[in-house]
């Protein structure tokens, strides 16, 4: 390893942080009217980005429990049938429009931050819980035949051969859920759960494009970002 | 027909076939679904689009969704093509469609124009002075023609449970901000949140010069689509949130709204507003629709609303069904 890495694995995040604090600089400076310069204060920016980063943190590390958990689980030969199924409804969740899923549980969980996470773990999951069934899936019979011939017991396969070989395939899930999930949070601001996706709909029903175009832009980097440090995750574990 | 063909040549893909066959049917399937996509694309580009019809839009909640049908249903009836456009997604959104001609008409509030697109600073109280304003500065600056206004006012409210309202013996705006500074305990012991959609929590005539006015805060407003501020009222989720004067659903779910004691909302009467050029077009859409405007009065129109949110009929129904009962259509 060359003592340069470190600096090129920050160089990206940092563009992405000049580019953000740029978007969110010139709004600030030249607000079109009084209306935006009252919608895009700092405080603001803070409130909704740390409420978007609440709702993708938490409902992100839900999904990647559960969707790994369960791509375990269902790629057990025993659980074939049942894995079809849970592979089934996942999939079918995904079909259903995020707004869609926002006002199906409104109406049965009520309003907020817990109903949005949910609605968001529903949503990524399925990347996550896919390619882990397909990592593990995808591995040479072989390989867990020589694993079983040196007397490994099924844990010691699982941890040792079959998530480390499936590794780079789950991070690649987790990448996907983390951008879908970004994106899915801007919805999050219609059941009152806040988020960027604040500036986005004011804006538009107040028709300033600077507004929205803030929101969507940091939701955007945002997205940009997380999938970024995952895929320097996943590149240090192939490179292991 | 094309699906048949496009399951027998993917059903004779099996083992066996030589590649070269295979890439044959490949390439066939591939154009057959080429095609499909093609067709099903120019199918839905073909919606009839009648020459000369007059663009009804509205905006994207219940009344407007009501008046847009009633204004179309009315005008087909006297013989004016239409095409929908109703439900476009905020004020907005409508007005600029409205002044650029991507629509002819839709209904707009008398106090939404004075303020957010006449640039008046003060709100005018009195509907008549209003809408006077308002027709004479639109027409001359913009040549849009308000029609004759309705007789309900749909202002924008604050809302509270009648108990909650009543156990605090609050009434007006000034008793809650009142309540508020004096720090006595909310009713839902989550501290006074404030539910709003996102259009009035940064209108002119919205939130901020509201808590400006009456002087006080929230301890935090939540920003939620504006039909599910009703309902999360109902349900003790916030103690405080806005809605329309004219919403059925105010009585029904046992709310109640405070009195705007410093005038600081403006009066919204509603009116369909006009292109010039569409009105030139179809001289008569003001003697079709002025009559209409006259017979909604405030209770008309919440029952209206009502039917829509309650009991779950569509716009479309219910403004036909008005319209017959009311003589208008037979």
């Amino acid at each position: 390893m060359t003592p340069s890495k470190p600096l090129r694995w920050m160089l990206v995040p940092l563009a992405l942080i000049i580019v953000a604090c740029l978007l969110v600089g010139y709004a600030l400076k030249y607000p079109t009217d009084s209306l935006v310069a009252r919608l895009i204060t700092i405080s603001n920016v803070n409130k909704a980005l740390k409420e978007h980063l609440g709702l993708v943190f938490v409902s992100m590390l839900v999904a990647v429990f559960t969707g790994i958990a369960f791509g375990i689980i269902i790629s057990r030969p025993i659980f074939y049938v049942f894995g079809r199924v849970i592979e089934n409804v996942v999939n079918l969740g995904q079909t259903v429009p995020s707004l869609a899923i926002l006002a199906l549980f409104y109406s049965v969980l009520g309003l907020g931050f817990n109903v949005a996470v949910f609605a968001l773990w529903l949503y990524s999951i399925l990347p996550v819980l896919r390619n882990t069934y397909a990592g593990i899936k995808n591995i040479t019979p072989d390989v867990i035949e020589a694993a079983k011939g040196m007397g490994m017991n099924p844990w010691h396969i699982l941890t040792r051969i079959e998530l480390p070989i499936a590794a780079p395939i789950i991070l690649a899930g987790i990448r996907t859920a983390i951008v879908i999930n970004v994106g899915a949070a801007t919805l999050a601001t219609f059941i009152g759960a806040g988020g960027l996706g604040d500036f986005i709909v004011t804006g538009l029903s107040v028709r300033r494009n600077l507004v929205v175009f803030t929101g969507a832009g940091l939701a955007a980097i945002t997205a940009i970002f997380f999938d970024y440090l995952v895929g320097l995750v996943e590149e240090h574990l192939v490179h292991w | 027909m094309v699906e048949m063909r496009l399951f027998f040549l993917f059903s004779y893909n099996k083992k066996g076939v030589n590649i070269i066959m295979r890439m044959k049917t490949n390439i066939i399937s591939a154009v057959c679904l080429a095609l499909l996509l093609v067709g099903l694309i120019s199918l839905g580009g073909c919606a009839p689009q009648e020459e000369g019809a007059v663009v009804v839009g509205s905006k994207e909640f219940t009344e407007q969704l009501i008046l847009g049908q009633i204004t179309m249903i009315a005008l087909e009836h006297n013989g004016i093509p239409t095409r929908d456009e109703t439900g476009l997604s905020g004020t907005a959104i409508a007005r600029e469609a409205l002044e650029k001609g991507d629509i002819d008409l839709y209904w707009e509030y008398t106090g939404t124009t004075l303020i957010s697109h006449l640039g008046y600073e003060h709100p005018i109280t009195d509907p008549v002075e209003c809408y006077n304003v308002v027709k004479e500065d639109d027409l001359e600056k913009n040549n849009l023609v308000w029609l004759d206004y309705t007789p309900f006012d749909n202002t924008y409210t604050l809302m509270m449970r009648e108990d909650d309202a009543e156990a605090l013996g609050i009434e007006t705006i000034s008793d809650l901000a009142g309540a508020i500074k004096a720090e006595k305990a909310d009713p839902t012991g989550k501290g006074w949140v404030f539910a709003t959609d996102h259009e009035y929590a940064i209108r002119d005539d919205g939130y901020p010069a509201l808590c400006e006015l009456y002087d006080f805060e929230f301890d935090d407003v939540i920003i939620m689509d504006l039909g599910i501020t009703y309902g999360a009222l109902r349900d003790g989720e916030i103690p405080v949130a806005m809605g329309f004067a004219t919403d059925g659903r105010i009585s029904t779910f046992g709310l109640v709204n405070l009195v705007d004691d410093l005038q600081f909302h403006p009066v919204y009467n509603c009116s369909p507003v006009v292109r010039g050029d569409a009105l030139e077009r179809y001289p008569e859409i003001a003697d079709i629709l002025n009559p209409i405007a006259h017979q909604l009065d405030e209770e008309a129109m919440s029952v209206l609303n009502a039917k829509v949110d309650i009991e779950d009929f569509a716009p479309q129904e219910v403004a036909e069904e008005w319209l017959k009962e009311n003589g208008f259509i037979d």
